[in-house]
């Protein structure tokens, strides 16, 4: 304001000022004094403009420093995209198993190229380089470094080790290019689970497809994919399943362990399989996964199912059974049991021994349309819901009458997927409620989906039958010091290519539940066409070969899993869990001893 | 008047704009040390991702499980190597039952029938064993024929109560 001010203050020359009587002061009339007023009018509103520009500008300030403070750390939290595009480590999540153990994981690979034009000494430099990494041959690089191009690989993908040494060489020339590649540190241990992805870093198979989107999503960086899977589990399945397809010359196999009350598939096994890191030279049969993908008759662990929709409609008590001496003939199939009693058989004891005369019988008291509509809430009539691409849909016969329904008892006529017996199996022990299967780890303390497929006290007493099988039936071989474990033996023909029964190729299935008292987890172990060999007196059923392989799977994982043992010859559990069967003594529970416990040959009950 | 004020405001604006150049080399210098440090950072996630692989591939359970059972002389873990902690005995210089075998008071405590017969030729104190989620109602006195576990059981259980010369189980 100042330097606006000054003008009047220096006298002019010659003013109006040396008027007498007007000292000091210059009056201006007419034209001048008007232009002077105009002019400071408009010098206010110069002033005016400057003053409103500098109080926004001081306003922008404190909007900046003071309010806005607290957005000021984003940057170095690296939440700038640009940032991220700079420094992001992962250009895929890593995946862990349920306990955090890296499955699957993005590294920065160096690559080593070369520009022969600036590599001094070929011949050197070949020799030198051939100290850091031995593998390269000697010969062929002398070739490539004297070539005289501008660029030639030496080598893809080295290890952090190896870029280290070659560093440390100090050729001039060389160079290294940065890459990512996906790498699997477990090897082919969940290899049907994890999938794997193609060279561009996208998923083509389990869950590497299924989470693609997912996993490649920049803004959950290093934020990793949690399965449910316990890789220590899976590697027991794996070793064991392994094998036992190895001791019978089996095909292959497959193992399932399944968590009754969440549905999270804790491992889940199917061999052969194949190393990750290299998809391509895998063959079709090892990336298969049988669990999921492959669909089967299931053979006998679906009198599981039969005998539990049987409790569940009323059709029959468990006092209560069939006549099992003679066969069924129905059109033109003959039901026949394969290591039959010809006698009555109460209901227990056609679980107990496998009675195909007797499911078929208990099942016809249901009827088609009831044990259709049984199958279906048993989620045994439509594909898994399963967080993988690989999944089979059940062979589900076109026509459901009377010999459906018979066949269907004893798992002929129906092929479902493994899983799906796995988790309707899960069902029946747990209390009756189906929980969908899942490979994601869900949250600790928040139930799971599920609903009520069969009464609860029916489940309650298919756990004693089921554990009845290992005590007294068909899966004695899976019996464990210390655990309860209840289970049913499986042993279908595979059809063959005619459409026929193959008598030489067997599915075996062990499908166990443990403890049985409280049940935890389904261990579910399939062997395909195994073949028998001296220890097993030359029998390939499902009691030789997968029921001991259950129960070695099962004593291995149970202390991991953290399941406490039991006295399993306590009298209270044996009064806890005890069956009466009909025409056999009831035991006497304070003083064991004096019960005469049937203890047939182990041959005999090999059957199924 | 008018003189010092513009003087004023000449230093001012000296002051202001010695202030912002400041301002803005160390806003400058802040952003280098920021690109500088995230590119430490982004290297260090790089090794801690190298190391994870690493230590992941390194803890296979397969590769364990091989070295523990060559090199350690390990075997699995069974339901025989796991005791509920109150089934483990009292040092017998302390507990409720000082100096008192336990074996003497067999109402006081139920007994594992088995580990009881099997036990008292190997050692005189018998102890009651896995009993987590059941008990007897009664103790049944005769040998159950799981003889193995139960030697096995009051071996170990007797290395205990002993001065453990060999901590280590025979297999």
């Amino acid at each position: 304001m100042a330097l606006f001010r000054r003008q009047p203050k220096p006298k002019p020359p010659c003013t109006p000022a040396d008027i007498p009587g007007n000292p000091g002061l210059v009056r201006l009339e007419g034209a001048a004094k008007q232009a002077l007023e105009a002019s400071r009018g408009r010098l206010v509103i110069g002033i005016g403009l400057f003053s409103l520009a500098f109080i926004v500008l001081a306003g922008r300030l404190v909007e900046l420093t003071v309010l806005r403070g607290a957005t000021e750390p984003v940057v170095a939290r690296g939440v700038n995209p640009e940032l991220i595009a700079k420094t992001a480590l992962m250009e895929r999540q890593p995946i862990v198993d349920r306990n955090g153990n890296i499955l699957a994981t993005n590294l920065k690979i160096a690559s080593l190229y070369a520009d022969p034009r600036k590599v001094l000494n070929p011949v050197e430099a070949a020799t030198r380089l051939a100290q850091a990494l031995p593998e390269l041959p000697a010969g062929e690089v002398q070739a490539k470094l004297a070539s005289g191009k501008s660029f030639v690989w030496l080598k893809r993908g080295l290890t952090p080790r190896e870029q280290y040494e070659v560093n440390r060489l100090g050729i001039p020339g060389l160079y290294f290019h940065n890459e990512q590649r996906r790498v699997y540190p477990q090897g082919p241990m969940a290899v049907h689970v994890l999938g794997y992805t193609d060279i561009d870093g996208k998923g083509i198979s389990g869950v590497e497809q299924y989470f693609d989107e997912q996993l490649r999503d920049p803004s959950r960086t290093g934020d990793p994919l949690e399965l449910s899977i316990d890789i220590r589990v899976q590697h027991v399945v794996r070793d064991e399943v392994a094998k036992a397809v190895e001791f019978f010359n089996a095909i292959g196999g497959g193992g399932i362990v399944l968590d009754v009350y969440t549905g999270e598939v804790i491992a889940m096994v199917s061999l052969p399989d194949f190393d990750p890191a290299e998809p391509g030279t895998a063959s079709k049969d090892s990336r298969f996964n049988r669990i999921t993908l492959g669909v089967y008759e299931m053979g006998s662990t679906m009198k599981t199912l039969n005998t539990a929709m049987a409790l569940d409609y009323g059709t029959v008590k468990l006092s209560s059974g069939y006549d099992a001496t003679h066969p069924i003939q129905i059109s033109r199939f003959t039901i026949k049991d394969d290591h039959p009693k010809k006698r009555w058989l109460s209901v227990p004891e056609i679980f107990m021994y496998s009675s195909n005369i007797g499911s078929a019988k208990m099942a016809v008291d249901v009827g088609p349309e009831r044990q259709r509509e049984f199958m279906q809430r048993m989620g045994m009539l439509n594909k898994p819901a399963i967080e993988l691409p690989e999944v089979g849909g059940p062979l589900v016969p076109r026509n459901w009458k009377t010999v459906e329904t018979m066949t269907i008892s004893f798992g002929h006529g129906l092929s479902v997927t493994p899983l799906q017996l796995a988790s309707a199996t899960a069902a029946i022990v747990n209390g009756g409620v189906l929980h969908p299967p899942t490979l994601i780890k869900r949250p600790p303390g928040l139930p799971a989906p599920g609903r009520q497929v069969i009464r609860r006290d029916v489940s309650d007493v298919m756990r004693k039958l089921m554990l009845l099988v290992v005590e007294e039936g068909t899966g004695k071989k899976a019996e464990v010091d210390g655990y309860l474990v209840g289970g049913k033996t499986g042993s279908s023909e595979k059809v063959n290519e005619r459409g026929g029964y193959n008598k030489k190729a067997n599915f075996n299935t062990f499908v166990a539940g443990f403890p049985m008292h409280n049940p935890r987890y389904i261990v579910q172990v399939m062997i395909d066409e195994p073949k028998g060999n001296k220890s097993t007196y030359g029998f390939a059923t499902a009691g030789w070969t997968a029921a001991p392989a259950a129960g070695r799977i099962i004593s291995r994982i149970a202390p991991l899993l953290g399941v406490p043992p039991v006295d399993e010859s306590s009298p209270a559990l044996k009064q806890a869990m005890y069956v009466p069967i009909p025409g056999q003594p009831v035991p006497n529970f304070s003083n064991p001893n004096v019960t005469v416990t049937g203890r047939t040959q182990e041959k005999k009950l090999a059957s199924q | 008047m008018s003189r010092g004020l513009s003087l004023i405001a000449l230093l001012l604006l000296a002051a202001v704009s010695f202030g912002l150049y400041q301002l803005s080399y160390e806003v400058q210098r802040l952003e280098e040390e920021l690109i500088e440090m995230n590119r430490a950072l982004s290297q260090e996630r790089e090794t801690i991702g190298v190391l994870q692989a690493e230590w992941s591939y390194l803890s296979r359970p397969e590769y364990l499980q091989d070295k523990a059972l060559r090199l350690l002389g390990m075997r699995p873990a069974t339901a025989k190597d796991i005791v509920a902690i109150e089934a483990l005995p009292w040092r017998q210089d302390r507990g409720p039952d000082r100096g008192q075998p336990m074996a003497a008071a067999p109402a006081a405590q139920p007994a594992q029938p088995a580990a009881a017969s099997a036990a008292s030729p190997v050692v005189p104190p018998a102890v009651p064993s896995m009993q987590v989620a059941a008990k007897p109602e009664a103790a049944p006195s005769a040998a159950a024929p799981a003889v193995n576990f139960d030697a096995e059981v009051a071996a170990v259980l007797g290395a205990m109560q002993r001065p453990a010369n060999d901590k280590r189980r025979a297999q």
